[in-house]
């Protein structure tokens, strides 16, 4: 087997630009689900036990739900329940945010749980407003320990970002596959988008394990 | 199986559940994949189906409830055996 890695120098553009597609797709992923997330906390959070259900029913649903059939569902059926055509790009990306506030809300939640009920109490004692406390108390020491957590789920965003080759966005996976279906060069092509994706991947994962999140997503400290 | 007695170490047995639980379902959703290499799963036997009678939201909505079903019994299952693994004076 001969190997010409020459092919995807000259294809470099091609491969660059989806590179940054992958990355500006992940940056939108993270920030809506970040967004979404909080939403799904404060949800969580609240005192009447029938949003709580809601929120429970939702982190449980989209937690669960492999991102590939979320996709190809909003894919064909988003448009066909809303009467109107929808891009491409905004139905893998409302896919891949709707799981990513399920996961970002949980990791928030148990976050926010971490903090003894003692220091919102001690807070209070001393006469200090209800946001005051979440300002100055609690998120203080949720953000180290959501830090982990949230770099990790990021990396699974990245990743999760090359399902939606499957509905044709032409990001890094999608056009590695189109170059290697018109020269029959895939080994060159996919081991290069392969590596791509480490080069974001890996140093996130290594901020995560830093920050106490092991192999299983789990933090130990 | 007889439970495990107060003070066994190999109580500790049950901290790899929920861990090896989250790691399953992740598997179970990463299988959905494969329909993209032409596996014969749930996910490709319903885009085969769909490109033939274009029922789109009965057969998606279908195939997500069955990952889904899947999904939650693995929680439910992994649930029990953490309740069987934990020591009664721990619960």
């Amino acid at each position: 087997m001969q190997l010409d890695f020459g092919i995807v120098l000259r294809a470099w553009p091609v491969l660059l630009g989806g590179f940054a597609y992958t990355v500006v797709l992940s940056i939108v992923v993270f920030v809506t689900g970040i967004a979404g997330g909080l939403a799904v906390c404060m949800l969580r959070l609240n005192q009447h036990s029938w949003v709580t259900a809601i929120a429970r029913t939702y982190i449980g649903l989209f937690r669960t739900i492999p991102e590939m059939v979320l996709l190809f569902w909003i894919y064909y059926c988003l448009p066909l329940l809303a009467g109107i055509s929808v891009p491409t790009v905004a139905t893998g990306v409302l896919a891949l945010a709707l799981i990513a506030s399920a996961y970002f809300g949980e990791i928030f939640r148990t976050g926010i749980a971490a903090v003894p009920t003692s220091q919102f109490e001690a807070g209070r004692s001393l006469g200090m407003h209800r946001l005051l406390i979440w300002r100055k108390i609690v998120l203080p020491q949720a953000l180290p320990i959501v830090s982990g957590p949230v770099v990790n789920y990021s990396a699974d965003i990245v990743k999760n970002t090359s399902l939606l080759a499957a509905i044709g966005i032409a990001e890094t996976m999608y056009r590695a596959m189109a170059l290697g279906s018109k020269s029959f060069r895939y080994f060159e092509f996919v081991t290069v988008a392969g590596v791509l994706y480490f080069a974001i991947i890996f140093p996130l994962s290594l901020y995560a394990r830093s920050r106490g999140v092991t192999a299983a997503g789990r933090r130990h400290r | 199986m007889a439970k495990m007695d107060a003070g066994d170490p190999a109580a500790g047995n049950t901290k790899i559940v929920p861990p090896l639980t989250s790691s399953l379902i992740s598997l179970l959703k990463a299988t959905a994949a494969l329909s993209i290499i032409a596996v014969d799963d749930i996910m490709k036997m319903i885009n085969r189906v769909n490109s033939t009678s274009f029922r789109t939201i009965e057969l998606y909505t279908t195939g997500a409830a069955i990952y889904v079903a899947i999904g939650l019994s693995i929680g439910a299952l992994a649930y029990l055996l953490e309740h069987h693994f934990t020591p009664k004076w721990s619960r």
